[in-house]
């Protein structure tokens, strides 16, 4: 099958105050299906968010820059090289985006109604009865109770899970295929959260869509994505199918991360942590960039980085580890 | 207290506006008649005149009233010249950023480092044939500084708040996030420096009246007839004080509005 999505070499460098350049995503390539939801995982400052917003090229610019060599083909039309018309028909039309905290990404001062309909009018010929009665129905659709009553309503109105809902009908609007949600859970209830990732997956089924869901709860990531990228200092660091990666993790960084994750079914003592601090994005380590914080790093390790390993297409580690498994400490 | 400062103001306000607006009706007499030269000037307050008559014998009432016509239409058109300058420039040095903000910014600053008054001064002394359009031009042109520089600090804040960040992931053209999502957040300060404004103005369009090359005579302004009154303070204070009354009033009414507004927009300058 053809991916819809295809990222191939994705870096972002951004030129910070003093000569520093930061580079929060370094060299990233991922492909997405249609019909399935890619869950992007890392800690925050791994890169997740910028990645997301250079592939709808909303990195301010300057101080941001995507490296012209990066490419983001949707459905074989490469985004990086759009004109501004057509690159506006993508936002919205062929990607949408969500974000973290419904309650400020929604316009205060507009109603629900209105900030929607303005969404479905940009993407489509409508007038203004119609494009209503759109509204209404998308409101619908991501399980709005009262649809009606919503449209009149402002933002401050509706609780955090209905603003992520409404937030949601209007990336719908324009009959995106990929779906990009940057930590769209973060800032909700746990049991909010929940509600949202179901609808987020009855979504994918009944539209086709293809979702790439960034977040940093691996319990997130688990129910509800079919493959799983771990992200770490702007790389992708293991890539699989969520069931094999989160049985048998190859890379000790991934490995690190589902160990810190505390269950219910192990008695709660210290939780391990991964030792050490994330590297900035100013500075990332030479060779493999988590050899300061991992526990089998030897020279390789230092001298070299790997590519993305494994004997197994599916599921592939960008670790030494891949290729000599003998050196993996007790 | 906010809530109440705010609807002292637009009570006063708008009982000002409201005789402004039935000056006609209200006025006893046509405000540039001149009823009677020999015996009529100077008159004190009585019941055919309840403020008397000014110097050349005109009714000061219905004067004062139609000068409220005039000083408040004038300062409000100045202000709605001013607001709208300085929003359009605030915008889009804001929005735009980079060379165009610092070129915008630059001439504000430039423009702002002379005195508004001595501009006004010299712009009305050389365009005598104006009247008040010309009035209204200039004060408008040469108020709106201070707005697009406030406009221009919102706006920026604006730009980078989440909403403005999914409105353009979802592809709305930017012509429309700055009008339809940038523009009216920033409304709240507008509103606060409009209504600052207008009194504003209307303090510095009585001054120029009074130096006689605001609103001129026969036409009646509060500031020239405070000018036509200050010869008689002695012998008729009423005539210079009932026009200067009615300035403080109106400044300090629109003043009330303007900080309630401000404190009920800003809790921090509570």
């Amino acid at each position: 099958m053809k991916p819809l999505l295809s990222v191939r070499d994705l870096t972002t460098v951004f030129s910070l105050p003093g000569g520093l350049v930061a580079r929060p995503v370094d060299g990233v390539s991922l492909d997405l299906f249609p019909g399935e939801t890619l869950a992007l995982v890392g800690e925050s400052g791994s890169g997740k968010t910028t990645l997301a917003l250079s592939l709808l090229r909303l990195i301010p610019e300057p101080p941001g820059r995507i490296d012209p060599a990066s490419r983001v083909e949707l459905d074989g039309t490469d985004v990086m090289r759009l004109d501004s018309t057509a690159l506006r028909r993508v936002r919205g039309g062929g990607m949408a985006m969500i974000f973290q905290e419904p309650g400020s990404s929604l316009n205060p001062v507009m109603t629900v109604g209105s900030q929607i309909a303005e969404t479905v009018r940009v993407h489509a010929r409508l007038d203004r009865g119609a494009a209503r009665r759109r509204t209404r129905d998308l409101l619908a659709d991501v399980g709005l109770s009262d649809p009606d009553r919503r449209l009149d309503q402002y933002p401050h109105e509706l609780s955090g899970g209905m603003q992520q809902r409404v937030m949601i009908a209007m990336a719908l609007a324009g009959h995106p295929r990929v779906l990009i949600a940057d930590e769209p859970t973060t800032a909700l209830d746990v049991t909010i959260q929940l509600q949202i990732l179901d609808l987020l997956t009855d979504l994918k089924r009944r539209l086709g869509l293809a979702v790439l869901l960034i977040t940093h709860d691996l319990g997130v990531a688990a129910r509800v994505a079919d493959r799983v990228a771990v992200m770490y200092a702007g790389r992708i660091v293991e890539s699989g199918p969520t069931a094999r990666l989160f049985q048998r993790p190859r890379h000790p960084y991934t490995e690190a991360l589902l160990l810190a994750v505390p269950r219910v079914d192990r008695p709660a003592e210290r939780l391990p942590v991964v030792p050490g601090q994330p590297p900035p994005a100013t500075d990332w380590p030479a060779g493999c960039r988590f050899h300061p914080r991992c526990r089998h790093a030897w020279e390789r390790c230092r001298g070299a980085e790997p590519d993305l390993l494994g004997t197994d297409q599916e599921h592939v580690a960008r670790c030494w580890l891949m290729d000599e498994p003998g050196r993996r400490a007790p | 207290m906010t809530s109440a400062r705010i609807r002292l103001g637009l009570v006063a306000v708008g009982l000002l506006y409201l005789i402004a607006l039935l000056a006609p009706a209200l006025a006893p007499y046509d405000p540039a008649a001149q009823l009677d030269l020999v015996g009529g000037r100077l008159l004190p307050p009585s019941l055919g005149h309840p403020l008397g008559t000014d110097p050349l014998s005109r009714d000061l009432l219905s004067r004062l009233l139609f000068g409220a016509r005039l000083s408040l239409s004038i300062a409000a058109l100045a202000v709605a010249v001013a607001v709208t300058v300085g929003t359009a420039v605030g915008l889009a040095a804001g929005l735009a950023g980079g060379v165009i903000d610092g070129i915008l910014m630059r001439s504000v600053d430039a423009a702002l480092a002379i005195p508004r008054v001595f501009l006004l001064i010299v712009i009305l002394a050389l365009w005598e044939q104006g009247g008040i359009t010309a009035l209204v031009l200039v004060l408008g042109l040469t108020g709106w500084f201070g707005t697009s520089r406030l406009v221009r600090a919102e706006v920026l804040s604006l730009r980078r708040r989440d909403f403005v960040l999914a409105a353009q992931a979802l592809g709305l053209p930017s012509w429309r996030i700055a009008l339809r999502h940038v523009l009216p957040n920033a409304v709240a300060p507008i509103v606060v420096s409009a209504t600052l404004g207008v009194g504003n103005t209307i303090l510095i369009e009585a001054a120029l009246s009074f130096l006689g090359i605001g609103v001129r005579p026969p036409q009646p302004s509060w500031g020239n007839m405070i000018a036509d009154g200050q010869a008689f303070l002695a012998t008729a204070p009423w005539q210079a004080m009932v026009p200067g009354v009615a300035v403080v009033v109106t400044v300090m009414a629109f003043s009330v509005l303007g900080d309630a507004l401000r404190d009920r927009i800003d809790p921090r300058t509570r």
